[in-house]
Order: structure tokens, then C-alpha cells, then sequence
């Protein structure tokens, strides 16, 4: 389904608004051009476009609750945006809304290593506070693949991960406070000095809500201690089956890694001619299994999951030899997204999980039902934590989208089926809130409705995202498949 | 006092406080009935019979419990499999639940390296206050779908939802486990702390016991007792690494603090200040301080590095009880910390709030308890003043 609606269609006294909202900001913070509107059409996923009635380039938090303020006198939508990486059109505009973009909010404000935190603007980019937070050897733990480029607000709203998440936890494991701007146009802190806080845990609630709880002005994080070693290997497999067991029986051997990532064929294919990491082009699966921490420790589980590695097929085990054979596997695998673009004119992501004891199975259902659509899904994900990226590939051209989509959507739901989720770290957004009822009740989702309408009655903040409406899904937007474990009898809805 | 046997049983106790408008005082084992307000409920609902083990994956490494299950009991269950949930709160000890962990966000020294209950919770099933069933989460460690009423519930206590039943994630049971300790004031101890931190020794806590220091580290064998060696080179003259036996009681010591026997004693109060870990010296003298002008006794705990600092007061009278929270409250905000009151004579609520400055997000905390619990059912006075 490709969304595309125009501005035509509002018949609002947008004038106004528009008026209104020019006159409290600064000069030149709101574009209303309609080429340069274009970019703000979508986000990382590109099937979704909509272009907003105008964007606000927020320079301060003032800027930010002003542009609230004005939306909510209007009633018009409104949606926050970072870099615009986002995987599930969460930061998708609507056509009768404005964009509040952060990116120019991009000040590192302090670093304090004592406390092991920073103080930075929302629009600051990933990788940046761990530079600036280098020189005193510490960093940020989330590292999204899109880290070079995404930011902190973005992390913050969709609870991002990344590859070391495995061991490190996610976002909401390492922001400390938050300011944010409510729905209201109150100006909050979320939070606070002490990562344990009196009351309920609204800052945890925060991070992950894909912005439709208010807009993130301000955040603190966490910075941890860069570990004393680190060790890198990537091993090839003769199949998904051997890589997985590995995986499987790392985890059971009870190893916490600071990344397992896994690679197929397709994906090697695609990362290598964009890269040339070094990776082997003739192996039907690679696991890049990273350990970190004190010496002692790293090495003596390196060498286990070495042997695990062993016992379990490998057929060729490359050790990172210094740290510049270590970022040169990295920087394979996470071009590996991108350089799928290379031998496939389009693809879809996709972000389900499932527990990590049955990845091969998944993996096997995803191959069977790939050859079944006559599709190529090419496989680069998080392995260690069940978190998988299975990339569709198809030929918009050739008129395979629907079907890609098809393939996908059955894929997410499969996961949830195998007692996983839609989404491990992409989030719902528009792409997968109509599979939302495949994973809760109705009873459940209306116990998050209750979240989103305590933080924002009128629904102006990022509507239509990560809950299931009508309006996007249908008057019935689909049905809920019980729990396998329901079925069994294990567990039971009442 | 309701004591229902299964969730079914929890959400129709829910239905018919809801008709009744009955207030409701959720509890587990009762070991933090006094954390916070005073509750105006006449109605006790027990969960503690909610105690199986719904489903537990050791190949996954994470277990589904029902709420009222004790941890320690969770913890003997994984045990048999190398396995472990990585909390060390004092109450556990006394037979707190997996329930009641989360409801009071309750964390001990292991902070440091695994945070508290809501960073090891992946999924909750809660019952809300008109018996509406809700779950949130799940059983993959990874998973963002949807909005995390498991970790909003989090420091709830039992105002928002009854949880009856929890999936967490677990964490390997390391080889070897060794503790560090020097007797040393608090200014030295945040220093040798922040110096320990400051090489990636990683230990995974360190707390200082009225004039005592504590660090511990967990690894393998050899690795322990490496970083054990490097540590003390840090700590210098007068430091000696425990023995297992040694570590136990120190550690013991360190939970005593926090954690009384009994409930509300005549006596005892019991306060739990939260602030920046640089600033823990300044708050644990002010507390020092507090005591003395008031003819208090104190015992303190320190998280050095974590920023928590757990301040048991032993007073003759009500007045100097309260005289001391108040004093000690303000020290602690004007470091924009914070102070839970806990376990304390009977009336001292009359004296003194039992929550102070509210924070900047009072508003929206009113608005999603108001959201969840519209009749003010659950727990009614536990936040007061707040809401």
C-alpha cells in the first residue's frame, strides 16, 4: 500500500494557522515552500509519503512549545522529527499537520564523566556524543546501524538498539532525564539526577512512544566506561541451521556477548560489493560474535564461543587482529541495509523477533515462504537477541511491491506467532500498527490508548502511529491469533 | 483481606472493588506496606497465591512468574540452571515478590551493573482498576511493540494496576564472586570509588556501610581475583579482600540497613534519597548532620556510584523523627535529589509529608494515574500530597 495524499484535500483556514504560527516563531523557522516541503514526506521507509501542510525548524525548546501551542488552538497534527532514518514511518507527517523538525537543536551542552552523563539537544546525531564523550574513554552504548546519522531525540522515541544492545541494553537502559514538551504546551522533566526516580516510571514509558507522547527537547545520558578488551571474530557457516545453533548454544552456555550478529549469503553479496570488508563470498551464513569487558573475562569466553563455533560447523573463523580489522568487519555489516540497494532496485525491512532457541526455525519459515512468493529475502540481523532483519527484495518497476509487502507483513506475524514481537527496534509506527492486534487484545490496546490519552486527549501529537485506528486499518483492523501457549493451555486470557 | 488464588480470581476482586467503590491496598508479602503515604483502604488484596512459574525458557534465559511468586523462590528455580535474576534488594530476603519488586522499583547493590526491576522486566500482564485485563511486552528481550505498561507500573506502588504476572530477563550466575573492603570515611570511599571506576575494572557494585567500603566483582575465578588485586593497589594500605564467609556478613550488613524485620516500629524510620553519585558525600554528611541536631541515631548505605543513599534514623520521640526528614529532605532537593519515606512510626505522616517537592511532571503523573484508576481505588494516599 503506498499512502499518497496532497494538501489539496484541507479545506482548513490554513492561512490563519499558518499566520499564526509565523508570527511566534522566529523568522525563516517555518518552511511552507512546497519543493522544500518534498523532504519532509518520509521518513527512512519510503513507501509511506505525505506531504505536511508546513515545517517548523525549531531552534529552542520555546520554539517547540510554541509550535504546539499554536497546533493545539488550531487543532492541528503534529509530528516530531530527527535525521527522518526511521524504519516504520513514525515520524510520517499528515497532509493537514505541521513537521516540528530538532535537527537544528544539535548542541552537546555538558559532558560530565564523574557522573557518567551528558546533557545534549535531541537533533545531536548518535555517534556524535560517543566522540565527544571519547576523550574521556567512555561512550554511548545504543549504536544503531543509521548512528553516523540519526539522533538522540529519534533514539529516545523509538527506544532504538542497535548491535551491542545484546549486552548493553537499549535507549531507554541509558537516558537518565528527558525535557520534553507536552501535548499542553507544558515544558516537564521526565526523569531525573538518579536513574532510579520516585513514582511511576513515566520517563521509561516515554522512551519507545514514537513521539505521540510529547516531543523530547532536552535529553541526559548515560556514557559507559569503554571496556578494557575487546575481541571480534566472524565465522563462516555451511548453513543459516549451523550459524543459528551457534547462536543458540552461545546464549545457552550462558555467554553475554557484546554483539552476535548474523549474516546470509545475499547480504555478504550485497555488503561486500559495497564495502569489501573481506567477508567470504562462498558461505551460506557468517556470525560476527564481538566480546568485551575485563581481560580476563573476555578472553576466556572469546575462546568458549570460539569452540562453540567449532563444535557447531564453522568452516573458517577470521579473529580481528587489531581494532582496524575490527571496524572493517563492522563497517561490513552495518553497510550491509544500505548495500542491499545494489543487487535490488528496492527492499522492505523488516524488524520482528523471536526467542532466540528458534531462529533456525524462523529462518527456515522465512526461506520456505520466500520461495514461495518467488521473492529474495536477504538476512542481516541481531542474532543474539532474536532480533531479525529479513530484507524483501523486490522490483517496484516489475510490480512486485504488494507482494513484497504481503511476504513481509506475514513474516512480522509469523514472529509474533512464534512468541515474538512485530518489532525489536524499528518500531510500529504507521507500517505495522494495523499488525497490532495480531499481537494484543483489544483489551490490551485499550490499555495504552489510556497512556496516549493521559498525555494527549486531543490526539494531535503524532497521530495515527504505533496504535491501530479505523481511519488507517479498517473499522475491524484485524484479528487477534492467540498465544501459542495459549493454545497449549500453558497460559490463558480471561 | 482478599487473597485470590489466580489472575481470574484478581481481575473479578477488581470488577467488584470497582462496583463496591472499595478501596483496595495491593500487597505481596507486606514488606513495603509503609513506603510512601498512608493508604485509606479497607480492603487488603493479597496477591501473594499468584506464586507459579507460567513458563521458563533457560535456553532463552527469561521466565514468566506470576506476581506474587517470592523472588527468592524464582531465583532457587533458576538456579538449577546457572541462572539468575540480577536484583539483590534487602527485602528479598524477607520474602518480597517479583510484584512487589517492580511495583517499588526496589534495588540493592547490583544496581550498578543490571539497574533495577524495570530493566530486567520484558513483560507484565496487569489488571486494571475496573478489571479490564491489559499485557504489555512479552518474552523476546528485544521488543518495542507497543507502549511498556510493564515499566510504567514500575515505582507505582500498587496505585495504578494489580500485576499478576511477570516475564523477566535473566542473567548467567558468574563463576566467582569477590568483595573488597577498607574501612574508610565517606569522602575517601567516593573518591577510591570513582577512582575504581575510572579503570575499566567494571565492578558491579560499591557501597559504603557506615564507615565501611565495599566493592564487589563477579567474573571468572582468575579474572575476580585479578581485578580484586588491581582494585586494592587503588584502595592502598588497610584494604583486605573477604573471604566468603566474611563477604556474606558484609554484605548482610549493607541489606540491614535498608531493610528491617517487622513492620512499622515505634522507633525506626527508614528513608531512601536518591541524588547525583557526586554528590553523595554532601548528602550523607548533611544526613550526619541532621541526626545530630535532632538527637537522632543514623545508619547509613551508600550506592557511590549509583547516587543512592539509604538513611535509617533510631529517635526517642515522633518530633525528632520528623525534625530530622525535614531537614535532611531539603539538603537532599537543593542537590535536586530526592527523598522516599519508608518504613516509620505510626503518625509521623501528621508531622510531615510523606512526599516532597513535587516533581516537574506532577501533573502528568495525576493524569495517567486519573487515566488508569479514575476512582482512586488503588491505594488511595499512597502519594499524597502528589495526587
Amino acid at each position: 500500500m503506498t499512502l499518497t495524499e496532497t494538501t489539496t484535500d484541507t479545506a482548513r483556514d490554513d492561512d490563519t494557522f499558518l499566520d499564526s504560527l509565523c508570527g511566534r516563531l522566529r523568522p525563516g523557522a517555518v518552511i511552507v515552500d512546497p519543493t522544500a516541503l518534498r523532504t519532509y514526506e518520509c521518513d527512512g521507509l519510503t513507501g509511506f509519503r505525505v506531504t505536511p501542510s508546513a515545517v517548523v525548524l525549531a531552534d529552542t525548546t520555546e520554539e517547540v512549545r510554541q509550535a504546539v501551542l499554536t497546533c493545539r488552538e488550531f487543532g492541528v497534527p503534529y509530528v516530531a522529527r530527527g535525521a527522518g532514518t526511521g524504519l516504520s514511518g513514525g515520524a510520517l507527517p499528515t497532509s493537514d499537520g505541521i513537521v516540528i523538525s530538532l535537527q537544528r537543536m544539535r548542541a552537546i551542552l555538558e559532558i560530565d564523566p564523574r557522573n557518567l552523563r551528558a546533557v545534549v539537544e535531541p537533533g545531536v546525531t548518535n555517534i556524535d556524543i560517543t566522540k565527544a564523550a571519547a576523550p574521556f574513554g567512555l561512550h554511548f552504548a545504543p549504536d544503531p546501524s543509521s548512528q553516523q546519522v540519526c539522533t538522540v531525540g529519534g533514539n529516545v522515541a523509538e527506544n532504538s538498539g542497535g548491535a551491542h544492545c545484546l549486552k548493553y541494553g537499549f535507549t531507554v537502559h541509558h537516558v537518565l532525564e528527558l525535557e520534553v514538551v507536552l501535548a499542553d504546551g507544558s515544558v516537564v522533566r521526565l526523569g531525573g539526577v538518579n536513574r532510579e526516580q520516585p513514582g511511576y516510571d513515566l520517563l521509561a514509558a516515554f522512551v519507545g512512544s514514537e513521539g505521540t507522547l510529547g516531543i523530547v527537547t532536552q535529553v541526559v545520558v548515560r556514557l559507559v566506561r569503554n571496556p578494557a578488551t575487546v575481541h571480534t571474530l566472524c565465522a563462516d557457516f555451511p548453513s543459516i541451521t549451523a550459524a543459528s545453533e551457534a547462536v543458540t548454544r552461545i546464549i545457552a552456555a550462558g555467554i553475554v556477548p557484546a554483539a552476535i550478529e548474523m549474516m546470509d549469503a545475499l547480504a555478504i553479496e550485497a555488503s561486500e560489493a559495497a564495502v569489501g570488508a573481506g567477508y567470504s563470498l562462498d558461505t551460506a551464513a557468517a556470525l560476527i560474535v564481538e566480546n568485551d569487558g575485563p581481560a580476563a573475562e573476555s578472553k576466556v569466553e572469546f575462546e568458549a564461543v570460539e569452540q562453540i563455533c567449532r563444535d557447531t560447523g564453522t568452516t573458517k573463523i577470521r579473529i580481528a587482529k587489531d581494532s582496524a580489522e575490527r571496524a572493517m568487519i563492522w563497517r561490513g555489516r552495518k553497510a550491509a541495509f544500505a548495500a542491499v540497494g545494489r543487487i535490488s532496485p528496492d527492499y522492505i525491512v523488516q524488524d520482528g523477533v523471536v526467542p532466540r532457541t528458534r531462529l533456525s526455525e524462523i529462518l527456515s519459515r522465512i526461506g520456505e515462504k520466500a520461495a514461495e512468493s518467488g521473492l529474495r529475502v536477504a538476512n542481516v540481523f541481531h542474532a543474539g537477541d532474536g532480533n531479525l532483519h529479513p530484507l524483501v527484495l523486490y522490483s517496484e518497476a516489475e510490480g512486485q511491491l504488494e507482494q513484497a509487502e504481503e511476504l513481509s507483513r506475514e513474516i512480522a506475524e509469523l514472529c509474533v506467532e512464534m512468541s515474538g514481537s512485530l518489532s525489536g527496534e524499528h518500531g510500529i509506527g504507521t507500517d505495522k500498527a494495523c499488525s497490532m492486534p495480531r499481537m494484543f487484545t483489544e483489551s490490551d490496546l485499550a490499555a495504552m490508548w489510556r497512556l496516549r490519552r493521559a498525555f494527549d486527549p486531543e490526539e494531535l501529537c503524532n497521530p495515527g502511529k504505533l496504535l491501530p485506528t479505523p481511519r488507517l486499518c479498517g473499522e475491524k483492523p484485524g484479528v487477534y491469533v492467540p498465544h501459542a501457549l495459549e493454545v497449549s493451555g500453558d497460559i490463558e486470557r480471561f | 483481606m482478599w487473597e485470590p488464588d489466580n489472575a481470574r480470581e484478581v481481575a473479578e476482586c477488581l470488577r467488584d472493588a470497582a462496583q463496591e467503590h472499595r478501596a483496595l491496598n495491593i500487597v505481596g508479602a507486606g514488606t513495603a506496606q509503609y513506603w510512601g503515604g498512608d493508604i485509606r483502604a479497607s480492603t487488603t488484596l493479597r496477591i501473594h497465591k499468584l506464586d507459579s512459574v507460567l513458563r521458563y525458557e533457560p535456553g532463552d534465559m527469561t521466565i514468566q512468574v506470576e506476581a506474587g511468586m517470592a523472588v527468592a523462590d524464582l531465583q532457587s528455580v533458576v538456579a538449577d540452571h546457572g541462572q539468575r535474576l540480577a536484583l539483590d534488594a534487602a527485602r528479598i530476603d524477607r520474602g518480597a515478590t517479583v510484584g512487589g519488586m517492580l511495583a517499588t522499583a526496589d534495588q540493592g547493590p547490583a544496581q550498578l551493573a543490571f539497574g533495577g526491576p524495570r530493566d530486567l522486566v520484558i513483560g507484565a500482564t496487569l489488571v486494571l482498576s475496573d478489571g479490564e485485563i491489559a499485557r504489555s511486552g512479552g518474552h523476546v528481550i528485544k521488543n518495542v511493540a507497543g507502549y511498556d505498561l510493564a515499566r510504567l507500573v514500575s515505582g507505582s506502588l500498587g496505585t495504578l494496576a494489580a500485576i499478576t504476572d511477570l516475564t523477566f530477563r535473566l542473567h548467567p550466575i558468574p563463576a566467582a564472586t569477590g568483595t573488597l573492603s577498607i574501612e574508610t570515611g565517606i569522602d575517601e570511599a567516593v573518591t577510591y570509588a570513582e577512582a575504581i571506576a575510572e579503570t575499566a575494572l567494571e565492578p558491579v557494585a560499591a557501597e559504603w556501610i557506615s564507615g565501611r567500603l565495599l566493592i564487589r566483582f563477579e567474573g571468572t575465578r582468575s579474572g575476580v581475583h585479578e581485578r580484586l588485586d588491581a582494585a586494592a593497589h587503588i584502595t592502598g594500605v588497610g584494604t583486605s579482600i573477604l573471604d566468603d564467609d566474611e563477604a556474606t556478613q558484609a554484605w548482610a550488613q549493607q541489606a540491614a540497613v535498608s531493610s528491617r524485620n517487622g513492620h512499622s516500629a515505634q522507633d525506626t524510620t527508614t528513608l531512601h534519597g536518591l541524588a547525583r553519585p557526586s554528590d553523595v558525600s554532601s548528602i550523607v554528611h548533611a544526613a550526619e548532620r541532621s541526626c545530630l541536631e535532632h538527637g537522632a541515631v543514623p545508619t547509613i548505605g551508600a550506592g557511590l556510584l549509583t547516587g543512592r543513599v539509604d538513611l535509617r534514623i533510631d529517635a526517642a520521640t515522633l518530633s525528632a523523627h520528623a525534625a530530622t526528614v525535614d531537614q535532611w529532605r531539603q539538603d537532599i532537593e537543593s542537590h535536586d535529589g530526592t527523598v522516599t519515606l519508608r518504613d516509620r512510626p505510626e503518625g509521623l505522616t501528621d508531622l510531615i509529608d510523606a512526599w516532597g517537592e513535587p516533581p516537574s511532571a506532577v501533573a502528568a503523573l495525576r493524569a495517567v494515574k486519573a487515566a488508569y484508576d479514575p476512582g482512586d481505588l488503588l491505594g488511595p494516599g499512597r502519594f499524597h500530597p502528589w495526587f
